[in-house]
């Protein structure tokens, strides 16, 4: 309890200079730039890339490479990727939705365990203009961190062999 | 004036790992760029750019590491590297080693008559040559190093060869003699291999042997008969050259030491990697020979142009004793290598082992027909008494490593006592032995050392050297001395010493065995080989190998006894010294340039028991 001369303060009762103010102004209204986007191209005027300014995006951006990489593709992380593409060779087989699952399982748990993912979903779309099959893999996930919108990457995959 | 601070931004080099540099780098992105880009998440294409600037990173401090390490022999790992260490440390890099031994060839010759006496037909003596080859049990090729003659003589001009009856005729005469000549033999092929030299100079040819674990090249001549000596380096302009005597002398010495100067030289270096062997010629053109290889001092003296002063400066004496040409580069020539190649640890076989001829190379003297010939031939029987030993596989890379070490100590002067012994032993056996050496000061030059030299006879005993190895000894000293030394080659003295002792044996003890035991004992601790030049013999080695014997109770007496001149049986040296005069503090220590000599361990050693 306060007592004699000893003061008690209210963090809220110490106010900011308008500087200050003004500085948080600006420093809110400037845009936050977060991530490359892919694939690459030239920015404005803020910098050499265009960037990501929404999390949602950046994280989507993010979620798309990491399905579209293969094992041994990045350098000094052999195991980054959802390793998908030698799947392709497996399209017909019954056990290829359990494997891609697992897959994508396995590379979010280690690279974006901030993702949720809801439901795998296979598309069959036929032949493609060389007569090949096609399937698309649509996955919708969410990031509880963020959002509970849900958000949804699909993959073509052509039909290897 | 407000000074302009520069704008220096912190930079961290602690990080040396790819963790280290992507931490660092994501740090210095967040406090620098922090409004620019925020995502460095392994999932991101930042964190792949980062990634990727961390294993550039990684990598170079890895090579940076690896780098500095490989200037270090005892880290270094690669090969080219580790083959710089052992050429910057003189070490030679050799394949496997051949075992080497002696083989005694007999041969069966006709008897001749020489004032009386049956002796060897001379005529049907042959010369056996370098080359001749022989099998062993397990198939190891074995090659002679050396010619032997079966006539040669030795300094008493009686046949070094071995002679015995081999056959004789129905009325007792002599029909044939059986005579037999040690012959050296090293576990190899001898090859020999051209190479044809295109008619164009290149400086610092070389040629490649295509066999590998070559172990010494014997000879490499061109079309001209110049003979390419093999050099330590290619500034070394000259090279000792044996020159045969013909006979031994009782220094064992057969041949005479020369320096001759070397302008056709080459070096050679074994690869780590292939073991193929290298020989690099020198630079200089072949067809300007004259210009090129004798060097002129003269030419060093440096012009003053548009001064009239100069400051001290180095230089490097060396180059006043090369010509510029460092040898010379055959070309338009055919060169002829012979070399021996092979070895390892399967050369290695026991006595008697060696018992096969493959091919014969040989020459008899002109008077000789072609059936005896062929029945002196037939007659070749070979055997080796001795084990061939010696042969090893190459050495490994370890091995070499730790070769660079003692090799950083050898040097090619003689500076201490213990350079000038190293030097003594390490003269060629060819140039004759020396048994033992000895350096003191000398005491009439406070500059000069008196080096006193003894050999040995074919009995074993301690002989003076003979003048050819001295001679030898001074021709290859003189190349390593330094200019202000004056070494003096003296015969050290020798002197015949005995020992007399009376023993207390105890009760019950067989006295006869006991004091043999003794005696067995005095004639290890006393032999020859045990003693220096100017070691003194030490009185309580002897009284504590006596009474150490067990049976022994006590030892009344022990004198010392200097045996001199000649009897009957024995012939002593005739050097006085009383020994027992000279025992001072329990040490007998001999005049300088001396060395004692139990010369007859069965006469010179007397022993009574009471």
């Amino acid at each position: 309890m306060p007592t004699g001369s000893n003061k008690t303060y209210s963090f809220k009762a110490v106010g900011m200079t308008s500087t200050e103010v003004q500085e948080q102004k600006t420093l809110t209204n400037r845009t936050r730039y977060i991530g490359i986007k892919t694939p690459i191209e030239y920015g404005s005027a803020d910098g050499l890339f265009a960037m990501h300014t929404d999390a949602l995006k950046n994280i989507k951006d993010n979620f798309k490479n990491l399905l579209l990489t293969n094992h041994g593709e990045r350098l000094g992380l052999y195991d980054f990727g959802a390793n998908i593409r030698p799947l392709v060779f497996d399209l017909g087989k019954e056990d290829f939705d359990t494997i891609a699952i697992r897959r994508i399982n396995k590379a979010i748990a280690k690279y974006m365990p901030f993702i949720e993912p809801l439901t795998f979903e296979t598309i069959n779309n036929g032949l493609d203009a060389y007569g090949l099959g096609d399937v698309g893999i649509r996955i919708i996930y969410n990031v509880p961190l963020l959002s509970n919108d849900q958000q949804g990457v699909e993959l073509i995959l052509h039909m290897g062999g | 004036m407000v000074k302009k601070i520069k704008n220096v931004r912190q930079r961290n080099y602690l990080a040396r790992d790819f963790d280290g540099f992507r931490s660092q780098l994501i740090e210095y992105a967040n406090i620098f760029f922090p409004d620019k880009i925020k995502d460095f998440s392994e999932a991101s294409l930042g964190g792949m750019l980062v990634d990727m600037a961390a294993f550039v990173g990684d990598s170079m401090s890895f090579y940076m590491d690896h780098q500095f390490n490989e200037l270090d022999y005892t880290r270094a790992v690669e090969l080219t590297n580790i083959e710089t260490h052992l050429k910057n440390a003189g070490v030679k890099i050799r394949g496997k080693a051949p075992s080497s031994t002696t083989v005694n060839v007999s041969l069966v010759v006709d008897v001749a008559l020489d004032e009386g006496q049956s002796i060897p037909e001379p005529n049907q003596l042959p010369k056996i040559l370098t080359g001749t080859t022989f099998r062993a049990k397990n198939g190891t090729t074995f090659t002679t190093i050396e010619d032997v003659d079966y006539a040669a003589t030795d300094f008493l001009g009686e046949l070094i060869a071995d002679v015995v009856i081999n056959s004789t005729n129905i009325d007792g005469t002599i029909s044939t003699f059986k005579i037999t000549r040690e012959i050296q033999v090293v576990g190899g092929k001898l090859i020999a291999q051209s190479f044809s030299i295109p008619d164009s100079h290149t400086p610092f040819r070389t040629i490649v042997l295509t066999s590998t674990d070559v172990s010494s090249i014997l000879s490499v001549v061109d079309l001209n008969n110049n003979t390419y000596y093999e050099v330590a380096d290619l500034s070394q302009d000259n090279v000792f050259k044996a020159v045969s005597l013909g006979v031994n002398d009782r220094s064992n010495a057969s041949s005479n030491l020369e320096v001759i100067p070397a302008p056709y030289r080459f070096v050679q270096s074994t690869s780590l990697t292939t073991r193929l062997t290298t020989l690099r010629f020198g630079s200089g053109d072949a067809k300007s020979i004259q210009d090129d290889i004798i060097s002129d001092p003269s030419e060093l003296a440096l012009p003053l142009v548009g001064t009239t002063t100069f400051s001290k400066f180095s230089i490097d004496p060396n180059s006043l004793l090369n010509s510029n040409s460092l040898g010379v580069s055959p070309r338009g020539t055919t060169v002829t290598v012979n070399y021996l190649a092979g070895g390892g640890l399967n050369t290695n076989v026991g006595a008697g082992a060696i018992n096969q001829l493959i091919a014969l190379s040989v020459i008899f003297p002109s008077s000789a027909t072609s059936a005896q010939k062929t029945l002196i031939k037939a007659s070749l029987i070979v055997t080796n008494t001795n084990p061939a030993t010696g042969g090893d596989n190459a050495l490994s890379i370890a091995d070499l490593k730790n070769k660079i070490s003692s090799a950083n100590n050898s040097q090619n002067r003689i500076v201490t006592r213990e350079d000038l012994l190293a030097r003594v032993y390490t003269i060629p056996s060819q140039f004759g032995r020396v048994y033992r050496a000895g350096v003191s000061p000398s005491p009439d030059n406070n500059l000069s050392s008196d080096l006193h030299i003894i050999s040995r006879n074919s009995s074993g005993n301690l002989a003076p050297a003979s003048d050819t190895l001295k001679l030898n000894l001074r021709k290859y000293l003189n190349e390593f001395r330094l200019i202000s030394e004056t070494i003096h080659i003296k015969d050290a003295k020798i002197i015949n010493f005995g020992i007399e002792f009376t023993i207390r044996i105890a009760p019950n003890i067989n006295k006869i065995a006991t004091l043999r035991t003794v005696l067995i004992n005095l004639r290890t601790l006393l032999d020859v080989s045990t003693f220096q030049i100017d070691e003194p013999i030490i009185e309580s080695d002897i009284i504590y190998s006596i009474l150490n014997t067990p049976g022994v109770q006590s030892l009344p007496s022990l004198k010392f006894i200097n045996y001199i001149g000649e009897d009957e049986k024995h012939s002593y040296s005739s050097e006085l010294f009383d020994l027992n005069a000279s025992l001072t503090n329990g040490l007998i220590v001999p005049p300088i340039g001396t060395i004692f000599e139990l010369k007859y361990p069965n006469t010179n050693i007397i022993g009574n028991v009471l």
